[in-house]
């Protein structure tokens, strides 16, 4: 992947597994003190464990 | 009377009726009042409107009505204050620094009180709270002023933080690190101790911008917003912290609860003021105890992102700010203006320029006073601030870059700007020195090409009403 401004770093792209919308979220998500959160899907509104996401980008 | 929100639309109604749009058609909250901003914007025009029979996200009609668009127009605006609409920086800049205690009233004698709801009664979903765009997970409260106050001096702070109404009885609330919200928030928790919020959303326009002033840590908000109102904000109780922490008497509605320690939950994606919807992030969550309202309260939904959140909630401030922090170093600090199109992230600055490095310093002395602030533009006093083709001609024809431009990297970066570094949130901020430069000798004319002119007795003898009529003038095509 090639990342051409440093800032878009900032995001993780993931795929919602229920619904398979692609959307974004912090990289905060992946450090140690909110590693437990659930993510939510904006389009189907389900949450769901990102290590259950078909697809991540940008980690 | 009290200054407040429905004194303010007396007031509108009065002197200017041809500003508000009372929408009487039914119009959803979720989507469809921002898509009607939108179309308005895309025309240049900014009415305030007034939306008598919003539709929840049940598809029922709200028992409530909702305003918005309130603070989106820099003429409006600045007419509530009583200023020239150009002249912001320095009469704002002044008015900002006006305190007025307030004064505490009976629960008797505050309109906020007329509604207590309180436990399972609570259900924020039956006000009308808008979703603006299509990732935000749902309804956003942005015109609510989150209130903590320091649990070591008892010192109260207010500020606009969006929170996403999750359920009846819970919201998220993403207060910025830097925010003295979040200070506050995190010594309670430090404490062992869930922290104490009161959201009170409503009121005169005056008020919501003076709550908004930039003040030190802990210090109350309630004086500089009876300074901005020209008169004491009128304060009451909470219902569940009783005089630990006042809300305004007059307010459309307040919500209590607490933000419990250490508790974070997913929030977001969010479509922020930049124009961007920025990621989902973890954030503290609020579990409201108590609601109280005026019967027939009105919701007061700012529209985030848009002429509204931008105009007078910002740009106003950042205004003054930087002209009562630049004008002591550059004395030839003229004007300042933070444009609706930069999102916060510029501001032109207007010098007299009787010496040279003074667009620079200027530069260099504008950049501390909002860490939002990502670049500035220098111009010259025969330029029209307020007019951005004016500043786009002066960077083509008054800057070279290897010598006007200041660059800081490494600096402090806005955290909803997308193009800024993960993690630490660092940037590159600057500006251009768009100036020719100054006259050799005073008196003397610039060593710079002159500009284009009509010679004055000209132009003030031509007239285009003399040459055709009003309504063709009308008809005129633009261009840009």
């Amino acid at each position: 992947m090639i990342i051409e401004k440093v800032g878009t770093s900032k995001d993780i792209w993931v795929t919602c597994p229920h619904c398979r919308q692609l959307y974004y979220v912090e990289r905060s998500f992946w450090e140690p003190t909110f590693n437990h959160l659930l993510l939510y899907c904006p389009f189907c509104h389900k949450e769901f464990d990102k290590k259950d996401s078909p697809k991540v980008w940008g980690l | 009377m009290a200054e407040n929100l429905r004194t303010y639309l007396a007031w509108l109604e009065q002197k200017r009726p041809e500003y508000l749009v009372r929408i009487k058609k039914p119009i959803r909250a979720k989507y469809e009042i921002t898509a009607l901003q939108r179309k308005l914007h895309s025309i240049n025009k900014y009415p305030v409107i007034m939306v008598e029979k919003p539709i929840l996200d049940n598809g029922k009609e709200s028992s409530y009505s909702l305003i918005t668009n309130m603070t989106s127009s820099r003429d409006l605006c600045a007419e509530i204050l009583g200023m020239d609409p150009h002249r912001v920086a320095m009469e704002y800049s002044a008015l900002q620094a006006k305190r007025l205690t307030p004064a505490k009233v009976a629960k008797k004698d505050a309109p906020i009180k007329e509604v207590v709801e309180k436990g399972k009664d609570v259900n924020l979903l039956k006000f009308p709270i808008m979703t603006h765009n299509f990732l935000d997970p749902g309804p956003y409260i942005g015109g609510g002023f989150v209130s903590t106050y320091d649990p070591d001096t008892g010192i109260d702070n207010c500020g606009l933080q969006r929170m996403w109404v999750k359920a009846p009885q819970r919201t998220g609330l993403w207060a910025l690190p830097a925010s003295h919200n979040w200070a506050n928030i995190t010594k309670w928790w430090a404490r062992g101790e869930d922290c104490p919020v009161a959201v009170w959303i409503g009121h005169h326009p005056a008020g919501l911008s003076g709550a908004q002033s930039k003040l030190g840590h802990p210090e109350s908000h309630y004086a500089s917003m009876g300074g901005v109102l020209g008169e004491p904000v009128r304060l009451v109780p909470t219902e569940t912290f009783g005089d630990k922490l006042y809300v305004p008497a007059d307010a459309e509605i307040v919500i209590e609860g607490y933000i419990p320690k250490d508790h974070y939950e997913t929030e977001g994606p969010f479509g922020e003021y930049t124009g961007y919807t920025g990621g989902q992030r973890p954030c503290p969550v609020i579990d409201v105890v108590c609601v109280t309202h005026r019967k027939d309260a009105i919701y007061h939904g700012v529209g985030v992102g848009q002429a509204d959140h931008l105009v007078f909630m910002g740009n106003f401030t950042m205004e003054a700010r930087i002209y009562t922090s630049v004008k002591p170093i550059i004395p030839e600090l003229l004007n300042v203006y933070v444009p609706m199109s930069g999102a916060r992230n510029h501001a032109y600055l207007q010098v007299r320029k009787t010496r040279p490095g003074i667009g620079k310093e200027a530069i260099m002395a504008a950049l501390p006073t909002d860490f939002r602030l990502k670049h500035i533009i220098v111009v010259d006093e025969d330029v029209d601030l307020f007019d951005e083709r004016e500043i786009l001609w002066s960077i083509a024809y008054r800057s070279q870059w290897d010598k006007d431009l200041v660059i800081v990297t490494g600096a402090i970066g806005g955290p909803c700007d997308p193009s800024v570094s993960a993690g630490a949130l660092i940037g590159t901020r600057g500006g251009i020195d768009a100036t020719p430069p100054p006259p050799i000798e005073p008196g003397l004319p610039r060593y710079y090409s002159m500009r284009n002119k009509t010679p004055d007795d000209v132009a003030a003898r031509i007239k285009v009403e003399d040459y055709t009529d009003s309504a063709q003038i009308q008809k005129f095509p633009g261009s840009y």
